[in-house]
């Protein structure tokens, strides 16, 4: 007879796994499922966090560049049309996507940012009106543009950010 | 001397107000470092060529002294070759002293995405010196 693993001990979906009392290959199997499911749900909060802390920065960065001449050389004020834009970019991007920086850029745009080094970046910057101006260093290549921002994220950005995250794990090898 | 630098040798300090400006970690100026100002599009550089540490410091603290941030954290570094590289040009104004514009850049409205990019080419031509205490007022 087989015994079933169960998860009478558990407190919830995501409290931390207590080792099935039971044994056997079904309950090795549903044990297993059990964690999978945790580890997956785990990962979609952790990625939500993320998200969210790309929020808290953007929220940061309207409030230290709300006025005008916020970096002492003439920038122009961060107007809260430009911050729901960012907020709106932002919550387009694919779960998956690696936390960006955010920064204002001296013309009052917002600036989404992924440096991983000197010579593999990328940054888009969304204004007012949607308009998202991009740029990137893919080691020796780089690319740049504009594109407008409707319902949904351009292809050529979400190319972009996918590539500069490819060649970083060949950059990285 | 004032007017335009074409020794593509001439050093070239752009001091850092902002941490969002460098990254320490890795010992690089961030691109939004050298962004250029909308109004003028002329970036604020100072020339350091042949200055020793000290002497470079006191232009900082001299550019500190009018600048709104309270604090300096460093410096980037470029040389006019990276400036000429993109197209840019280097005035000197001395105004104050060693002060230097780089100018050329397309305007935000028709090329911002050219600006990310050049900024982007200067910031990875750059070396980054961070003072060990932020200088303050």
């Amino acid at each position: 007879m087989t015994a079933l693993a169960t998860s009478t001990k558990r407190g919830g979906l995501l409290a931390p796994l207590v080792p099935s009392e039971g044994i056997g290959p079904d309950a090795s199997v549903v044990a297993e499922r059990i964690k999978r499911i945790c580890d997956h749900l785990k990962e979609a909060l952790s990625l939500r966090r993320v998200a969210e802390s790309a929020s808290v920065e953007l929220e940061e960065v309207a409030s230290e560049a709300a006025s005008p001449n916020w970096d002492g050389y003439g920038a122009q004020a961060v107007d809260p049309r430009t911050v729901q834009e960012a907020k709106r970019l932002l919550d387009a991007l694919p779960t998956t996507t690696p936390v960006p920086e955010v920064s204002a850029d001296p013309d009052g745009e917002v600036a989404i940012s992924w440096n991983l080094d000197s010579s593999w970046v990328f940054s888009v910057s969304v204004g007012p009106s949607g308009r998202l101006s991009y740029a990137g260093l893919f080691g020796t290549s780089k690319a740049y543009g504009t594109e407008w921002f409707l319902d949904e994220i351009p292809e050529a950005i979400l190319d972009n950010i996918s590539r500069l995250f490819k060649a970083r794990g060949t950059h990285a090898a | 001397m004032t007017g335009e630098l074409n020794n593509p040798d001439d050093l070239l300090a752009r001091f850092l107000f902002f941490q969002k400006y460098f990254k320490q970690t890795q010992n690089r100026a961030t691109p939004e470092a050298f962004m250029p100002p909308p109004k003028d599009l002329q970036l604020s550089v100072s020339l350091i060529t042949d200055l020793l540490a000290d002497a470079i410091w006191d232009l900082g603290k001299g550019v500190l002294a009018q600048h709104p941030q309270p604090q300096l954290y460093g410096r980037a570094d470029i040389n006019v070759a990276a400036v000429h590289g993109q197209k840019l040009k280097a005035f000197r104004d001395d105004d104050p002293p060693r002060h230097v514009n780089v100018v050329g850049w397309p305007s935000y409205s028709e090329g911002k995405d050219l600006i990310k990019s050049m900024a982007q080419e200067l910031a990875r031509a750059s070396s980054l010196t961070l003072l060990s205490t932020p200088l303050s007022k």
